[in-house]
């Protein structure tokens, strides 16, 4: 207390003493009010986060120096001498910008406000030397040498070199042996479900396993990679990383109605072999690509539906919060998915670990800032879709769409409640009517039964004739009216503006200068999709030929798929990611060849069979990686082999739903469909059971690795399922011939245990299997009935459950 | 015949699971497949609470008709507000100031303010601990009840209870860690229990109760409809035995053959912990089961009590979406009282009898609270969404009995006095539980992750 006085009074006699006296020149005056008064409050308040001392200049700015606060941070010069009002510092520490109060833990006392009021007032001297905060920004120089920022190099002088002899070579370094190749059944098993997700057709008539040659085996392989199937499940892993879904999710919940198209848009481009770098480019800036037809105007224009997919708090009041969080989202995006950055650690400041100013970061959200995403009517929930930037599909599309939605918006929102909730009104009554016991009660509910599907029937046509009407559209984005540059937030703070950085790319991977040369005077994401999926941007090829190999061996080269920045693993074959890229970029970046090479590989087609205990983590490939079915092709097994798989691509499949929040609507949004499961509707918080227990990705953030985990409701759901209980119960009409029901040979039941088993796990058992399903079949059926399908169902699903099944070896 | 295969859209369990760490089964999962291994057990100083039981009030209450009582809404009662509204609440459907007409008494040697609409856990207030000064970001629904549950809007982020849960480990070897009863599926959904980037078994097992037909907890698959429990034993011994043959030494396979075990074990156990009909007469008529209209929530309160005994770690049970009083607040707001006030009193009773309360954190809270001045759209008047101040209350688990922390001012409006922050009070939570929420990290895409971000002070006032 008695300090607290002390200080009190020698802070009025500061002032006082200033302003009174002459005794002194003016120059020595302010430095000595500096060093004694103000200085302090800068050491004890500012120092931890603003000095070379503390190693941290927060938002660039340090106030260890007279150039430090001069030259100033992110937002510029922190203070400006004479005009304190003016000056941001102290604006800042008097609490008058809105998301910026420092200092962060309270805000200085009166009288050490009125001090530094003073002191920029009376000019700001300071007679301290010393830097700006120069030296502590991120050196983008030194940054060049990680490895992943260095031009992808191809060693000329080993054109011979394979993907074995890389592997090999170190293996033989190490002293350690490789393990045999996987046998025929096992591999084709293997090959089919890393190519189709799909098992091996035992329908179609292939080379008996005992005699697949070299030639088969390669003749396999282009059949599969020529299937529609193939995009199918090349399609899914890309749509990982797209974090795509059917709705917004988040708090207010909206279907995306045509997200389903960007979908199909994936998996064609996988089956047409559409090269990497042009796919890449459509997605990002489908919209302002040349075309030669409307055919492919509309398809690059799908395309772009890869920026429309985040998961979006479409409730934000503060709209410049919102369209900030939304340029967030697609940054963190585009850097995890094409270029294996996390670069949206760098919105609120300079990256901490990677070469990655916070500049850099606005330099790239200027691109977005000047896309729309949603469209004019951003703001709070709406009962319509027309948030959405939509985009017309055919000749003058978008000109259609706008005027039939101008005349229908309100009408065809309408439609849709009615036909849903109508539905469901009609479903519950003829409910309570099949419960109705007393007359009266039958004949009310008739009535309304009656009044109720007249009214759904009018207003089912009306939406008939609306989607009838209604222009094709897609989910796309479009050039903003207002284009520019965008400023720094200081913090990330929406309403905090720094300096305005030019739109430009990643310093870090450009030898030169990193703004981009915009030459239409648009966006700029032409400028932006030609740098990310340029032969020479560092990131672009490597990331994805190591997500392929990821898929193919369960690892990538670089463990951290998603993180090829320095907190990222280094590759363990670096020569062989830099040969496979170097190859893919040569190839015109093209996938099928380069999926080929690799399934190719003695590598690839080794057991997983640990031949060595030295390299437990298997980093050196001695084996193959077993991993478990991912829970698409555990769903398209157990309705392919109960005979039930519809081939088909799917197209929509939530029309039926209602326009607005659907996260309320529960069973009622239920799909019944045969068809692969890359085609059922996502909708994010409501995922189908089977997605959800086995480790479906992330739908809301780009996912290179999915989760991986072994837990009890899985177990519960293959044991208890009606899914599994109701594939099982197929499988059992297919195995058990009917000339079998009944058998009580113990011979014939092994062999249909031993049969089911070579149907669903696509070899024949070992011995030790073999004995163990007779045992349990034989059990199972013991009795005076004699074999039944109950008892080849329970055995299905035995198998099912087994590691066998779960597992590909 | 075909069959049309039927894809059940359920906000479930997504990836819960049980982690045991006496089994060894989740250590083995996580060496083998998580991304990172849980720092089972290890906390970072003495922990006051094992576990937590959360008390969601899922629309928000008024806090100036239950437990903060402002004069001066009577004294101004038609008058309008002397100040600008804060924040971007919509002002055009707001009216003038609107007080309160329900009696206010004094409780308890701590003399907490309660009116008459919570006789129950008027009764109780010397064991609870007040927080009148809460403050939290989100005019909407969907940001607060986010920002109360993973302490981010925006983003996906882990709930609360998974963090709990990666930091503790869990306790016991039949059931999870994490459990989530009758949560929504709106708001946020599965967010709200969900474990967003930490391995998927910390995210909360969902049970139904309220919604079930015959009001009977239920936990997804947990019974075969086809299949005895004898056939099931066979099969069960079948899988693992056809299993161990497919190979050796390998983790993967042997946490898949635990997980049958576990799951087959859970099967047996759960329904025991799951029933009710378990308890005597007298304490199911403590907490109301059977009566109108708190039946629901009473069968919440005590089921959360069977899981606590049972060492579930954090237990969070969600009303029905009714504490929403935008209009009619006279008629609605009693009747959301009734269906709460004596079941939670009742668990509080329940767990100090049985000397589960000294290390079981009971935390009840809205998302926000609700403004002094009337609702005027919705015909009777109500009040708005208030996420400037609001109240909530703890009990138990190392928390300051009988005490009142902070004050919002004379209109109740805003948290003016020793405000506590929702990142500060899952800060507190943590701290109770022994842990730092500074140093409880997870690395993510090459970043260090915390529940309060940059945020957060623990309230060291609170605690006992």
């Amino acid at each position: 207390m008695g300090f607290e006085i002390l200080r009190r009074t020698a802070i009025a006699c500061a002032i006082f003493f200033t302003f009174g006296s002459t005794a002194f020149s003016d120059d020595t005056q302010h430095t000595t009010f500096f060093s004694e008064y103000v200085q302090p409050i800068f050491e004890q308040h500012c120092f931890d986060c603003h000095s070379h001392d503390a190693g941290e200049a927060n938002g660039g700015l340090v106030l260890d120096s007279k150039a430090g606060w001069s030259v100033g941070g992110d937002s510029g010069p922190a203070v400006l001498p004479g005009e304190a009002a003016k000056s941001l510092l102290f604006q800042v520490v008097n609490h008058e910008v809105e998301g910026l109060k420092m200092p962060p833990d309270g805000k200085l006392s009166e009288d050490e406000l009125q001090l530094i009021e003073k002191w920029i007032s009376d000019g700001a001297h300071d007679p301290r030397d010393g830097k700006a905060a120069t030296r502590l920004a991120i050196n983008i120089e030194a940054g060049r040498k990680w490895w992943a920022f260095q031009p992808v190099k191809r060693r000329v002088d080993q054109p011979a070199s394979s993907i074995d002899s890389f592997i090999e070579a170190r293996m033989k370094a190490e002293g350690l042996e490789p393990a045999l190749l996987a046998e025929a059944s096992v591999l084709r098993r293997r090959l089919r479900y890393d190519l189709t997700g799909l098992p091996p057709d035992a329908d179609v008539a292939e080379v008996a396993d005992s005699e697949l040659t070299e030639s088969d085996y390669e003749l396999i392989v282009d059949r599969l990679l020529d299937s529609s199937q193939f995009g199918e499940k090349w399609g899914r892993h890309w749509l990982d990383l797209a974090r795509y879904a059917d709705s917004n999710g988040s708090s207010f919940n909206p279907p995306f109605r045509r997200a389903w198209k960007y979908r199909n848009w994936v998996i064609d481009a996988f089956n047409d072999g559409m090269p990497i770098n042009q796919f890449i480019r459509k997605q990002i800036a489908g919209d302002l690509l040349p075309y030669q037809t409307q055919q492919e105007r509309d398809s690059n224009l799908t395309a772009t539906g890869f920026l429309m997919l985040g998961s979006k708090v479409l409730g934000t009041f503060d709209k410049e919060q919102l369209l900030m969080d939304v340029v967030d989202e697609q940054i963190d995006t585009i850097s995890k998915s094409l270029l294996g950055l996390t670069v949206a650690c760098a919105r609120c400041h300079d990256h901490k670990f990677d070469p990655i100013p916070q500049r850099d970061y606005y330099a790239l959200a200027g691109f977005f800032t000047s896309t729309t995403t949603l469209d004019d009517r951003m703001g709070g929930p709406k009962e319509d879709e027309s948030d959405w930037s939509r985009r017309g599909l055919g000749k003058d599309g978008d000109e259609r769409l706008r005027q039939f939605l101008q005349e229908n918006n309100y009408a065809w929102v309408k439609a849709t409640q009615k036909t849903f909730h109508g539905r469901r009104s009609l479903g519950r009554l003829e409910e309570q009517l099949a419960n109705a016991d007393d007359a009266m009660k039958v004949n009310e509910l008739e009535k309304k039964i009656a009044e109720e599907r007249e009214s759904l029937e009018e207003w089912t046509s009306k939406l008939e004739d609306f989607n009838r009407q209604m222009p094709d559209y897609v989910m796309a984005v479009r050039d903003a009216d207002s284009i520019g540059d965008e400023a720094i937030r200081i913090r990330g703070v929406a309403a905090s503006r720094g300096n305005v950085v030019p739109r430009g790319f990643l310093q870090v991977t450009c030898s030169g200068d990193a703004a981009a040369k915009i030459q239409s005077g648009g966006s700029g994401r032409l400028e932006l999709a030609d740098w990310i999926a340029a032969d020479d941007n560092p990131l672009t090829a490597r990331v994805f030929v190591n997500r392929v190999w990821k898929h193919l061996f369960r690892e990538g080269i670089v463990r951290s798929v998603d993180n090829f920045g320095v907190m990222g693993e280094v590759p363990t074959h670096p020569e062989l990611l830099e040969h496979l890229t170097a190859r893919f970029i040569e190839s015109g970046w093209k996938l099928k060849p380069l999926i080929r090479e690799i399934v190719l590989s003695r590598a690839y087609r080794r057991s997983v069979a640990i031949s060595s205990e030295t390299d437990p983590e298997n980093r050196l490939l001695s084996h193959q990686n077993r991993r478990r079915l991912e829970p698409e092709e555990l769903r398209d097994t157990l309705l392919s082999l109960s005979g039930q798989l519809d081939r088909s691509q799917g197209t929509g499949m939530i029309d039926h739903l209602p326009i607005g929040d659907v996260s309320n609507l529960g069973d009622a949004i239920a799909v019944e469909d045969n068809r692969r499961t890359v085609y059922q509707p996502v909708i994010r918080t409501l995922e189908p059971t089977v997605l959800q227990v086995f480790d479906a990705p992330v739908n809301t953030m780009a996912t290179g690795q999915r989760a991986q985990t072994i837990v009890a409701p899985q177990a519960l759901y293959l044991m208890n399922s009606q899914a599994v209980q109701d594939a099982c119960h197929h499988m059992a009409q297919r195995f058990l011939r009917q000339a079998h029901v009944g058998t009580q040979d113990d011979v014939q039941i092994g062999m249909i245990a031993a049969d089911a088993f070579h149907r669903i796990v696509g070899r024949q058992p070992n011995a030790e299997e073999r004995e163990i399903l007779a045992r349990y079949l034989v059990n199972q059926a013991d009795g005076r009935r004699g074999l039944s399908h109950h008892d080849v169902m329970k055995l299905c699903q035995t198998i099912v459950a087994s590691t066998q099944f779960q597992f590909l070896d | 015949m075909k069959q049309q295969h039927r894809n059940d859209y359920q906000p479930c369990d997504r990836r819960s699971m049980l982690k045991s760490a006496a089994c060894g089964f989740g250590g083995l999962a996580a060496a083998g497949l998580a991304n990172q291994v849980a720092n089972a057990g290890a906390t970072h100083f003495t922990p006051k609470a094992k576990r937590v039981i959360f008390l969601f009030m899922h629309g928000g209450v008024s806090q100036m008709d239950s437990f903060d009582r402002k004069p001066t809404l009577n004294e101004q009662h038609g008058n309008p507000l002397p100040y600008a509204l804060p924040g971007l609440i919509r002002p055009d459907r707001l009216g003038k100031v609107f007080g309160t007409d329900w009696k206010w008494k004094r409780h308890g040697d701590c003399g907490q303010w309660v009116t008459e609409l919570f006789p129950h856990t008027a009764k109780i207030v010397d064991k609870l601990c007040f927080i009148k000064s809460m403050h939290t970001e989100g005019e909407a629904h969907g940001q607060a009840v986010l920002r109360l549950h993973t302490g981010e809007a925006a983003f996906d982020r882990p709930s609360v209870g998974s963090w709990v849960s990666y930091g503790l480990g869990n306790e016991n070897e039949n059931l999870p860690a994490f459990v989530a009863l009758d949560y929504p599926p709106m708001h946020g959904g599965v967010r709200l229990y969900g474990s967003s980037f930490l391995p998927a078994e910390h995210q909360a097992m969902q049970i139904k109760l309220r919604t079930t037909p015959d009001k009977v907890a239920e936990i997804r698959n947990l019974h075969s409809d086809l299949l005895s429990e004898s056939r099931q034993r066979e099969q069960v011994d079948a899988i693992v035995e056809l299993s161990r043959q497919h190979a050796v030494h390998d983790p993967n396979i042997e946490g898949v053959i635990r997980s049958f075990e576990l799951a087959y074990r859970m099967q047996s156990i759960a329904p025991e912990i799951l029933d009710l009909g378990q308890e005597s007469k007298a304490t199911l008529a403590m907490y109301g089961v059977g009566d109108q209209p708190c039946d629901g929530y009473a069968r919440q309160c005590l089921l959360a009590r069977r899981m606590a005994e049972a060492g579930v770690r954090f237990i969070q049970v969600a009303t029905d979406y009714h504490w929403d009083h935008h209009g009619n607040i006279e008629k609605d707001l009693p009747q959301s009282a009734a269906k709460t006030d004596k079941p939670v009193a009742a668990l509080i009773n329940d767990l100090d009898r049985r000397g589960l309360l000294d290390d079981t954190l009971v935390v009840w809270a809205g998302e926000f609270g609700r403004t002094p001045v009337s609702q005027i759209d919705r015909g009777a008047p109500g009040r708005d969404h208030n996420p400037h101040g609001f109240t909530i209350w703890m009990a138990g688990g190392g928390v300051r009995p009988g005490y009142s922390h902070g004050e919002t001012n004379d209109f109740g409006y805003l948290a003016v006095e020793k405000k506590v922050h929702m990142h500060d009070l899952h800060a507190t939570i943590l701290h109770l539980l022994g842990l730092d929420h500074e140093r409880l990290t997870y690395r993510y895409a090459g970043r260090d992750f915390r529940l309060t971000d940059v945020y957060g002070n623990v309230v060291h006032e609170v605690i006992a």
